[in-house]
């Protein structure tokens, strides 16, 4: 585990580096604090507009860093040799692999809390003055949630990324993410299709594709009257369904990792 | 002394993508190492020997045949405390110092970062980054030849009682490949067991104990560079030469190639010899333009094993050289292969000399 950490902590330093993640991140920055230009609206609008916004906005720049980030991880390391120097020394496979996700996360975490600190100021600022405000630190549950879908979008690209080259897996993940994100919808078609055929095909998509959708939690933050039955449960059961669908990608990619040449 | 490296019968081989064709990258090879031992593997561009070593180092797998590193097989977690490796051309991440990237790779030993930090220090010094100006630059403001040296300072991080050694000098400038020359020499003082696959021949012929070149994934010839290297031949440069004289020489060097009257003829010093060729230049009028004792280089066994290659294209077979092979003083081992003409004892091997074609047609 120890050499699984100093990998991790490398990763993590060399990938703050890398200058399209820190774009990313700038230009998230930049899209929540322009929110406060809406001004045409009224204040509680504006709002629900900034927490929609913002939300939204570390939602995608999270989704674009963390595909970037872990499509390129593993077949980097190959390309650029550096994996033969770390796995003739004494490191297993799976610490080696271990260590790169747990430093892709670390990434992920840090660009998330950066933006969702960038987003919660902001937003504390807009409530300067206004009647009965909600607490900000409220957001940082959507942050949760959006770095809970991240880990778990970083697990199957990375998966992924054992098997195919860093293009098919940016196109991979990236539709397997969309498709995920409406597993709403893709429920709602297995439920009523006529077609069996079409049924069984919405439940296989429903079923197979991680349910990305599952933690939306921005409905309830900007919409403060939606409220969802049992918040801790809702919270626990998307953290436990990211964590161990993470688990369950991550044993294929160590199997499959195990036996690749490098 | 028992085998620090063994290698039984590995093949390796790979698909030939979109083809029902396999292509062997390493074919039936069989080597073994000697504990404290400086082991040269060499062998032309895609010979399979960098598949070789990646093998031994468990980073790909063989399709048969089985390879030892001390004892265990290859890519054993526990040999790999005892093992080290430089990649040809290694790549360190360029954000960072020579020191942070000894202090990482050593981390990957299990030491604390404080250990680590020291061990890179002393390593750091070592290889010669330690000075000043040297030791706050960030590894992309290196020149080739101090990404060599960092490459080196990771692979004594602990203390390793086998390295492998993947082209450490080449693309180096004649200062850098000194030091780096002077540093394996060390490691050999040392008792280290060293396998070292270099392009550099000379540096093979001074820093090995033994030496095997493989061609096309198979193995040539193998035996202690003193044995390889073995028997002093004479080169003769001959104008003014007839047609006749060309025929009586190809009588007694087999291959001999004398063209518009020059020609160059390299045999070994044996007795009588070289007087029966300079009977026949005087008798046929021909001139004698030199005549210089050679030793036998790395370079021209070399020749000889892969040389084939260009000759196979038609180029030079004009200038085809007779080189008399003395089979029988060299006891190294000489392995069957069907690439490899098989001779008699004392007989006459013709062989083609194109590792530098430019040189030879100069000569000529």
């Amino acid at each position: 585990m120890k050499t699984a950490l100093v990998i991790a902590q490398n990763t993590i330093s060399e990938a703050m580096r890398r200058k399209i993640l820190n774009a990313f991140l700038i230009a998230g920055i930049a899209v929540i604090c322009l929110t406060f230009m809406f001004g045409q609206f009224s204040p509680r609008q504006e709002l629900t507009l900034i927490r929609g916004m913002g939300l939204g906005i570390i939602n995608l720049v999270s989704a674009f860093i963390t595909i970037i980030l872990s499509i390129n991880l593993i077949p980097t390391e190959i390309e650029r040799r550096t994996i033969y120097t770390v796995l003739s020394k004494p490191v297993r496979r799976f610490e080696f692999l271990l260590g790169k996700w747990l430093g892709a996360i670390g990434t992920i975490g840090i660009n998330v809390l950066l933006m969702s600190v960038a987003f919660v100021i902001a937003v504390a600022i807009k409530q300067i003055g206004a009647e009965n405000p909600a607490n900000p630190l409220e957001l940082l549950k959507g942050s949760l949630m959006t770095f809970m879908q991240m880990i778990l979008l970083c697990s199957l690209s990375m998966c992924f990324s054992i098997f195919f080259t860093p293009l098919v897996n940016f196109f991979f993940t990236t539709a397997i993410f969309i498709i995920g994100n409406l597993s709403s919808f893709t429920n709602d078609l297995a439920k009523t299709a006529a077609s069996p055929i079409i049924k069984t095909f919405f439940t296989a998509i429903h079923l197979v594709t991680p349910n990305f959708g599952n933690f939306q939690f921005s409905n309830p933050l900007v919409n403060p009257e939606l409220q969802v039955k049992s918040e801790a449960l809702f919270l626990t059961q998307n953290v436990i369904y990211a964590l161990v669908y993470a688990a369950f990608l991550l044993i294929i990619a160590v199997i499959a990792f195990d036996r690749r040449e490098v | 002394m028992s085998a620090a490296i063994e290698i039984k019968n590995l093949t390796k081989q790979y698909q030939v993508p979109f083809k029902r064709e396999a292509v062997n990258a390493v074919d039936n090879l069989s080597i073994a190492v000697e504990e404290g031992e400086i082991f040269g593997f060499l062998g032309a561009n895609g010979a399979g020997k960098t598949t070789t070593i990646k093998i031994l180092l468990g980073l790909i797998y063989p399709t048969d045949g089985e390879a030892y590193v001390l004892g265990a097989p290859a890519g054993d977690i526990e040999a790999k405390h005892q093992i080290a490796y430089l990649p040809e051309s290694p790549y360190f991440p360029e954000h960072m110092t020579a020191h942070e990237v000894v202090t990482f790779y050593a981390q990957l030993f299990g030491m604390g970062r404080e250990d680590a930090r020291k061990k890179a220090d002393e390593l750091v010094s070592l290889v010669g980054l330690g000075g000043r100006s040297d030791s706050n630059k960030r590894i992309h403001e290196f020149s080739k030849g101090m990404r060599q040296r960092v490459g080196i300072a990771q692979s004594l991080i602990n203390n390793p009682k086998v390295l492998f050694y993947d082209e450490p000098t080449s693309g180096l400038d004649a200062v850098a490949r000194r030091d780096i020359r002077d540093l394996m020499l060390e490691l050999k003082s040392q008792g280290k067991t060293m396998f070292l696959s270099s392009h550099q021949l000379e540096d093979v012929e001074r820093v090995c104990h033994r030496a095997s070149i493989i061609h096309k994934g198979k193995l040539r010839v193998q035996g202690f560079v003193d044995e390889l290297l073995a028997g002093e031949r004479v080169e003769i440069a001959i104008a003014n030469g007839s047609n006749r004289f060309a025929e009586r020489i190809k009588t007694i060097v087999p291959g001999a190639s004398v063209i518009g009257g020059v020609g160059t003829l390299t045999v070994n010093d044996e007795p009588g010899l070289v007087a029966q060729i300079l009977d026949i230049v005087r008798e046929e009028n021909a001139r004698v333009v030199s005549v210089i004792p050679k030793r036998r280089t790395l370079e021209d066994l070399f020749v000889e094993i892969v040389g084939e290659r260009i000759s196979a294209e038609g180029e030079l077979d004009a200038g085809a050289v007779a080189i008399e092979r003395e089979t029988s003083a060299v006891r190294a081992e000489t392995l069957t292969s069907p690439d490899v003409e098989e001779t008699d004892e004392n007989a006459t091997v013709q062989v083609r000399p194109t590792a530098n074609k430019y040189k030879d047609m100069a000569k000529k």
